[in-house]
């Protein structure tokens, strides 16, 4: 790995999971406040996502076994937000402590 | 106001952390001094020591945080009094007496011979856990009073609940991991090999389940969560933390002489790390969604917040830029480690003991409602200071990664000649500046701990079932 390999690779690394969690963050709030305006956010932070785990895979010197983790964590974040959401929405349902 | 013991004990538990704070604040500054004027203190005291000071200050305010935490909200939720309650707070005192004691010894005496008496009164020698040996076993029987005081308690009064049975299942680890502090192994790739178990499976694994059940307790006060969503969503963290953080050990093990599958072991499950962490911050949106960012108090409430950012931040994102082997080859024990370090530890850990801070504090100030402007500025000031560090350690740790590692091959020159290198020595300010901002956060904090809900009138039945009891 080159030195500039190493700074490119982990400032991706980093902004993967940044925009992740932007993504995360976005949808949920999305969400719960059935705001239609923060839609084109949300593509945007989904589409940053996508596209740097493809930059991992395709520009970064990591072995291929790191670079099929990072596609499968990349699904996995897509889903985690929708998932999470709905087993809370599903559990405050039951208890009637939704407030929104 | 009516308080159990045990909230007496847990308040000062909270007041001795909130002192511990700052003192780790005063020796992360002085550690940072060190960097830009290398010759600070030349004779007089050490930077090793400084740092020493300034590592197991941190380690020291949040645990003391963590039991603070416990010993006040156990009484809500069995409704009874600690069992054994004196002999807890006999080791409080005990527990003082001994961080004094051992500060003024690293302050004064600093170092000694290598030899038994420097292991037993000086310092140990084992990075982190650098208490000499007489206080590590002070520290051993606290753990353990602490955790009978749980237990008993539970046992006395015939019923546990789900987050209970979640912190007493997590104290036995919490206790017995500590015991690798003890071992003295002439192989190094052996003696490091189990001192990380204690370290990072504290920190990562049994502090994460104490932390979980903390906050699980600090969301039931602060906004009526109900006990079956907390506790169900605890258990779901629990597992997802445990079966990430567990294994994720490994990414320790990389350079330390072990097997070459812990590179495998250790780097896939670190980049699982943070799927965790990004439901935790889900939550956290949900919850600030359902309030409408409002709560009776609003520094509990964004401190909460904070915990859930700051841990998906610190650990996640800033842990996953240099967790794979190929990265954290030339990465580790750079100034990115300490980038990370930084960022995590405050974000996981720190906020959520400010936020049961403020909530023990609406309690006892009988506040109806706590807000103002104080913990506004001392809530910015403290993020912009961290992340200001974790920022500049970070740029200053790519410099040695890129420079120091591999450009000179880790060679001594190059670590000596990095040390005058523009980015590093900047980078190395900025750090002293921003730990400045942080330092006057501190400042703030402290002044808004004092004053915060005095003049409030008394509380009302409804808001004393939130805040306490």
């Amino acid at each position: 790995m080159t030195p500039q390999a190493i700074v490119v690779t982990a400032t991706l690394l980093g902004t993967f999971v940044a925009t992740a969690g932007a993504y995360g963050v976005l949808f949920c709030m999305s969400s719960m406040w059935a705001e239609p305006r923060l839609k084109p956010a949300i593509y945007a932070a989904y589409a940053a996502m996508c596209a740097t785990a493809c930059a991992i895979v395709a520009f970064t010197p990591l072995h291929v076994g790191w670079k099929l983790l990072v596609a499968a964590s990349c699904a996995a974040y897509v889903v985690i937000p929708p998932i999470t959401l709905r087993h809370l929405a599903r559990l405050h349902e039951k208890e009637g402590t939704v407030s929104s | 106001m009516t308080m159990y013991r045990s909230q007496h004990l847990g308040l000062k538990y909270l007041a001795a952390s909130t002192v511990l704070f700052g003192a780790m604040i005063v020796f992360g500054l002085l550690s940072a001094l060190y960097y830009v004027w290398p010759g600070f203190l030349l004779n007089v005291f050490n930077f090793s020591t400084a740092k020493i000071v300034h590592i197991n200050g941190l380690v020291l305010w949040l645990l003391m945080g963590f039991i603070g935490a416990v010993y006040w909200f156990i009484p809500q939720e069995l409704e009874r009094e600690v069992e054994g309650i004196a002999l807890g707070e006999l080791m409080f005192w005990v527990l003082c007496a001994a961080i004094g004691v051992v500060v003024a010894v690293f302050i004064f005496v600093q170092y000694g011979g290598a030899n038994e008496t420097s292991m037993w009164f000086i310092n140990q020698g084992r990075k982190y856990v650098e208490a000499p040996r007489w206080a590590a076993l002070g520290i051993v029987a606290v753990a353990g009073v602490f955790a009978y005081n749980v237990m008993a308690t539970v046992w006395k009064a015939g019923r546990s609940t789900g987050v209970l049975t979640v912190l007493i299942l997590d104290l036995v680890p919490l206790l017995v991991l500590y015991l690798d502090a003890f071992p003295e192994m002439t192989n190094m790739s052996q003696d490091l090999f189990w001192w990380w178990w204690l370290v990072h499976l504290w920190v990562e694994a049994t502090w994460e389940v104490l932390i979980g059940c903390i906050m699980a307790w600090t969301l039931m006060h602060l906004v009526g969560a109900s006990r079956r969503v907390v506790e169900s969503w605890l258990y779901v963290e629990v597992a997802l933390v445990l079966g990430t953080g567990i294994l994720g050990l490994g990414h320790h093990y990389f350079w330390i002489g072990t097997p070459r599958y812990w590179l495998g072991i250790g780097g896939a499950f670190s980049a699982l790390e943070p799927l965790p962490l990004l439901g935790m911050v889900v939550h956290a949106v949900y919850d600030a969604g359902t309030h409408h960012l409002k709560a009776p108090n609003r520094p509990a409430f964004y401190w909460t917040l904070a915990e859930a950012f700051g841990n998906f931040l610190g650990a996640g994102v800033f842990g996953f830029m240099m967790t794979l082997p190929q990265i954290n080859m030339y990465s580790h024990g750079t100034q990115w480690t300490a980038s990370h370090g930084h960022f995590a530890f405050w974000g996981a850990y720190g906020c959520g003991v400010l936020a049961v801070l403020y909530l023990a504090l609406q309690h006892t100030r009988g506040a109806e409602t706590l807000d103002g402007r104080a913990w506004r500025w001392s809530f910015a000031l403290l993020n912009i200071g961290i992340a200001g560090m974790a920022g500049a350690l970070l740029v200053a740790g790519m410099d040695q990664a890129f420079f120091e590692r591999a450009v000179g091959g880790s060679t001594w020159d190059a670590f000596l000649a990095m040390q005058g290198r523009p980015w590093f020595t900047e980078s190395m300010w900025a750090r002293l500046v921003f730990g400045v901002i942080f330092a006057v956060g501190y400042a703030i904090l402290l002044y808004d701990l004092f004053s915060i809900g005095k003049k409030a009138g008394a509380l009302s039945p409804e808001a004393l079932a939130a805040a306490g009891r």
